[in-house]
C-alpha cells in the first residue's frame, strides 16, 4: 500500500512539472523569452548525447577503441548524407557492434 | 489533412525511435522484477510516473527503502527537463481545449518532446498538428507499457543481452539522428557547440543537474550573443 503511495507521490510530481506551464503560467512570458525556447531541443539532446559518445570516467574518450564514437559518426553521416532516421540507427548500431568486437583484435 | 493522415505520419516519424523506447522498457520491467517490485507495481510505475530516468533511478531509492521526501525530492530533480519541454511548447498548445492539453502534457517524455516541436513549425494546419502530437504521445505511452510488461515476463535474462549486445546504443544513435538535421543551420550548431562546452564542468553534478545547467546556460548564451548582434545591426542603420 505505501508502495502505491509513493508512486503516486512520484507521479504527481512529474505531471506536475510536466502540465504547470500549460495553465495559466505561460501567458505571462514575454516574446523574445518564448523565441529563445526553440534552442531548447537542440541543447538537449547535446546534454544528452555528449556523456553517451564522448566522455569517460569524466574525461573526453578520443580514443580509437571508443566505438560509442565510431557508431556515432556513422550515424551522423548516414542521417545527413541520405536523410534516413531508421538507416543511420541502424547503420550506427552496425559499426557501434562491430568496432567495438573489432578494434582490440586489429589495433591493439 | 485529415486526422487520420496525422496518426499515419506520427506512426511514421516516431517508427526510428520506438525501438530504443520498447528496449528501455524491458530493461526497466526486467529491473523491477529482478528488485522484488510486485507485477503490479511496476506496471503502476511505467504507467502513471511514465519516465525512464525518474522510474530507474525511484525503483533503486525503493529498494534501499529511502525516505519519502528524498524519492519525491529526486523524482522532482530528475523531472526539471519536462518542466522546460512544456515551456519550450506553451505557444504551440495555447489553441487547444484544456482537457486535451491535460492528456498531451502527461505523454511529454523526450521523443514525444522533440518530435511535436518539430512538427509544429510545418505547414499544415493547427489540428493536425495537434492531432500528431496526441498520436504519439498515445504511440509512446502504450510503447513504453508494452516494454515494461514484456520486460516483468522475461526477467533479467533478457535485460543482460540487451547490455551486452549493445541495444542501449540504439538509444543514444536515435537521439543523434534527431541532432543532425538541425545542424545545419549556424545558430542551432552554436546552441549545440555551447551546450557541449558547458555540459563538461557540470558533468558530475548529481541528479542529471548537468544536464539542465548545460542546456539553460548554452540557450542563454546564444541569446545574449543574438541581442548584441540586433543591437549593432540597428545601431550601424540609424
Amino acid at each position: 500500500m505505501s508502495t502505491v503511495l509513493l508512486l503516486a507521490g512520484m507521479a504527481g510530481i512529474t505531471y506536475a512539472l510536466r502540465v504547470c506551464f500549460w495553465f495559466g503560467a505561460g501567458e505571462g512570458l514575454p516574446a523574445w523569452f518564448k523565441r529563445t525556447l526553440h534552442y531548447v531541443p537542440v541543447a538537449v539532446l547535446t546534454a544528452i548525447i555528449v556523456p553517451a559518445v564522448l566522455l569517460k570516467d569524466g574525461a573526453f574518450d578520443l580514443d580509437i577503441h571508443n566505438a560509442r564514437l565510431a557508431g556515432a559518426l556513422a550515424t551522423g553521416f548516414i542521417v545527413w548524407r541520405f536523410k534516413h532516421l531508421l538507416a543511420g540507427i541502424g547503420g550506427g548500431l552496425l559499426v557501434f557492434v562491430l568496432w567495438r568486437w573489432l578494434s582490440p583484435l586489429l589495433m591493439s | 489533412m485529415h486526422s487520420h493522415g496525422a496518426w499515419v505520419t506520427a506512426l511514421k516519424r516516431s517508427s526510428p525511435f520506438l525501438l530504443s523506447a520498447f528496449l528501455s522498457g524491458i530493461v526497466f520491467g526486467a529491473l523491477a522484477e529482478n528488485a522484488g517490485l510486485s507485477v503490479g507495481n511496476s506496471l503502476l510505475m511505467s504507467a502513471w510516473v511514465y519516465s525512464g530516468a525518474a522510474q530507474f533511478v525511484g525503483l533503486q531509492l525503493l529498494i534501499t527503502h529511502a525516505d519519502l521526501a528524498v524519492v519525491l525530492l529526486t523524482t522532482l530533480l530528475l523531472s526539471l527537463r519536462f518542466f522546460i519541454y512544456s515551456m519550450s511548447l506553451v505557444d504551440e498548445v495555447k489553441a487547444v481545449p484544456i482537457s486535451y492539453r491535460a492528456l498531451l502534457a502527461f505523454g511529454l517524455i523526450d521523443q514525444v518532446f522533440f518530435l511535436a516541436k518539430d512538427r509544429y513549425k510545418e505547414p499544415v494546419s493547427a489540428r493536425a498538428k495537434h492531432v500528431f502530437f496526441l498520436a504519439c504521445v498515445l504511440i509512446f505511452y502504450f510503447n513504453w507499457l508494452a516494454g515494461t510488461a514484456l520486460g516483468i515476463y522475461v526477467g533479467d535474462r533478457m535485460a543482460s543481452h540487451v547490455a551486452h549486445l549493445g541495444f542501449d546504443f540504439i538509444a543514444t544513435a536515435s537521439f543523434i539522428a534527431m541532432l543532425g538535421p538541425y545542424l545545419k543551420q549556424r545558430r542551432f550548431l552554436l546552441v549545440s557547440l555551447a551546450a557541449l562546452i558547458l555540459y563538461l564542468p557540470c558533468q558530475n553534478l548529481p541528479y542529471n543537474l548537468g544536464l539542465i545547467v548545460a542546456c539553460l546556460g548554452a540557450v542563454t548564451l546564444v541569446k545574449l550573443s543574438g541581442f548584441s548582434r540586433e543591437r549593432a545591426v540597428s545601431g550601424a542603420s540609424a
